[in-house]
């Protein structure tokens, strides 16, 4: 395969949030964060929560914040599917501090009889990374 | 002939009536449209999803899931049946519950009872007047749905087929077709029956699946029924403002109807008032 570009598709159950070609594709992988580039091999990768980067001829996009779900890479383009994307307008700080506040809270007081562990830690990761993208939502300068 | 006071009235409610029917079609075109396009919006991610799974299946193989296994020792099912809130919408789900009572029928006749879950209040009202076993209620589901309300229906039904002495989960819905189409349809959510790839791509016999085939089977699956949970919602949903648009299109043109033939005979009872006034006139004249 020698193309040039990525044709990706970003979906969530609701709606399409991103169609087009991309010159490189970040995303957070179970086991890693990982760059795919044009020509890719077929894969099927569960995704983790974290960020999606994109770049388009070297200058990158805004990055979304996923909620974990699977990326098909087939010959024809690349399909990311997540229960929930969000791009940064979405995301309400505060309400993911108070989240994060929760998770830590939750992880930290040992006195809980029944803590779901995974669980809050997913819910910790998935703060800590809506935080990241609006943190470098702000002007960087 | 009918008072002409009681017509003159009776016109006035069919009327009144013909305006409320007028208003509601109008609301249901409006949350029509807007359902279709949530069905619309909803299908890239499904027809996605459902590419994926069947290509992890076809390379992966038949892997054994605590959800695809089948099971036929409990001779036992569960029925979710997805109906509306709100009545008013025509045949929509006295037809539903009718293809659910012949299904629910077959399967007795097979020796396998059903217990049933309501997803909408029409659907347990129903249950319980034909006695079935209810085991749980919930209404507001066709109400916009959200992706979230069906992960947490669709999370429930699992639980309660993992938990449960189940042989299978069936959805029985409105199947949405078009505007104008509506099929009340049954559907296996569990087990899971994914489709295998008749031949499979060259290229997909070295394809990458990240962990493994057998570390993303499960998730893979259990996000295919909340998927096809949500599907279910929305064409649900589409169907009810689509057969009560219907519905109240056709009684808004029967008021019209009404309406004309009350006003013909409303006329013709004034004219023949008319005429035996003129008759009394000019027979009293005559007889002076």
């Amino acid at each position: 395969m020698t193309a040039s570009v990525l044709n990706i598709r970003i979906l969530s159950p609701e709606r399409i949030l991103f169609q087009g070609p991309v010159t490189t594709l970040g995303l957070p992988g179970v086991m890693g964060y990982m760059t795919l580039l044009p020509g890719h091999a077929e894969m099927v990768a569960q995704l983790d929560a974290g960020l999606l980067a994109m770049t388009v001829n070297g200058k990158a996009e805004p990055s979304l914040f996923i909620s974990g779900g699977f990326v098909d890479v087939s010959s024809t383009g690349v399909t990311v599917m997540a229960d929930v994307i969000e791009n940064i307008s979405e995301i309400d700080r505060e309400r993911v501090k108070k989240a994060l506040a929760r998770a830590d809270e939750r992880l930290s007081g040992n006195k809980s009889i029944e803590l779901d562990v995974p669980r809050a830690l997913s819910a910790k990761k998935r703060a800590e990374h809506r935080l990241e993208l609006t943190g470098a939502g702000k002007p960087a300068h | 002939m009918a008072n002409l006071k009681d017509i003159k009235r009776r016109i006035v409610s069919v009327k009144n009536t013909q305006k409320i029917t007028h208003a509601m079609r109008l609301v249901s075109s409006a949350k029509f449209a807007r359902a279709n396009q949530a069905v619309i919006a909803a299908r890239p991610y499904n027809d996605g999803f459902e590419r994926m799974v069947e290509k992890i299946v076809t390379v992966g193989g038949d892997i054994p899931t605590r959800i695809t296994e089948k099971r036929g020792q409990h001779k036992k099912e569960l029925l979710v049946l997805v109906s509306t809130d709100r009545g008013l919408c025509g045949g929509l789900n006295s037809g539903l519950f009718k293809v659910a009572a012949r299904f629910v029928e077959a399967k007795r006749q097979a020796g396998i009872t059903l217990d049933t879950v309501a997803w909408g209040r029409r659907a347990g009202m129903f249950c319980r007047k034909v006695k079935w076993n209810l085991l749980l209620e919930r209404d507001k589901v066709t109400d916009k749905p959200k992706y979230a309300l069906a992960k947490q229906l669709a999370d429930q039904v699992v639980a309660m087929y993992l938990d449960g002495a189940y042989d299978g989960v069936q959805i029985a819905f409105v199947e949405y077709k078009s505007a104008l189409s509506q099929v009340p349809s049954i559907k296996q959510i569990l087990p899971v029956l994914p489709k295998v790839a008749a031949t499979p791509a060259d290229s997909s016999a070295h394809m990458l699946i990240e962990p493994t085939v057998s570390q993303i089977i499960e998730p893979v699956l259990a996000r295919l029924i909340v998927a096809q949970t949500f599907r279910i919602l929305l064409e649900a949903t589409a169907s009810e403002h689509a057969a009560r648009m219907t519905a109240m299109d056709s009684a808004t043109k029967n008021a019209k109807e009404v309406v004309r033939k009350l006003t013909l005979q409303y006329n013709r009872g004034r004219q023949a008032a008319i005429t035996r006034e003129l008759i009394e006139i000019t027979s009293g004249a005559e007889a002076v």
